[in-house]
């Protein structure tokens, strides 16, 4: 199962985080707004190790 | 879940709330010296050697906090999992967070930030439970938690560097 595999929402966050680089330029607040979510994400998933 | 964004939420807040109080130094000495602390963690994390020795609880939140009570044990397992306080920490991603947060941030972020790490923290459960074996899953991700801390650190930079470049103005 694919869609559920651990590092599914690693790379779904890495891609998004790349999209959101691409699109600064064209979308300047909520870039920035959406890459303080992503910072939060990222971190929240990384310790995904330990309850 | 409810628990776990709540508890998130409050970690945030409170990180928001110091970062307001962080505010009153000048901002580029603030850029600087994050740029400078992001680059060291981050340089561990992608060398796939985190730096365990940060703070950190060092102790996971016992289990039978579920059983106590039908709604109270639930919520306040998810709560303190969401917090991200009692813990072990395989990343210093949570705390290179906090010191965004801190550094150039201030409340809004800190909520913001705080509902990403809610999210991050529920992925976990969520794609746990809809693996066809949990146990698999969690041998799948004993096995890639180096790969997986790894990911999660470039995602963590690409977005780092977003905040930066707009704190600085460029952008």
């Amino acid at each position: 199962m694919i869609g559920t595999h651990p590092i599914t929402p690693a790379i779904g966050g890495l891609v998004g985080s790349a999209v959101l680089v691409l699109a600064l330029p064209a979308l300047p607040l909520p870039a920035a707004t959406l890459a303080w979510v992503v910072l939060g994400v990222a971190a929240g998933y990384s310790i995904s190790g330990s309850p | 879940m409810a628990g776990l964004f709540a508890g998130a939420l409050t970690s945030g807040l409170i990180v928001g709330a110091l970062g307001g109080l962080v505010g009153l130094v000048p901002l580029w000495p603030r850029i600087l010296l994050l740029v400078a602390l992001l680059a060291v963690l981050l340089a561990f994390e992608l060398a796939g050697r985190p730096l365990h020795n940060l703070p950190q609880a060092r102790r996971l939140v016992p289990q039978d906090v579920i059983r106590r009570a039908d709604v109270e044990g639930p919520l306040q397992f998810g709560f303190e999992m969401g917090t991200g306080v009692r813990t072990f920490m395989p990343t210093a991603l949570p705390h290179a967070l906090v010191l965004t947060v801190v550094l150039i941030g201030g409340l809004g972020p800190g909520i913001l930030a705080g509902v990403g790490f809610g999210l991050g923290r529920a992925l976990m459960p969520i794609a746990r439970s809809r693996h066809r074996d949990p146990a698999d899953w969690d041998h799948l991700l004993e096995r890639r938690l180096r790969l997986v801390g790894r990911l999660c650190a470039v995602g963590f930079a690409l977005a780092a560097a977003i905040v930066v470049v707009k704190q600085m103005g460029f952008a």
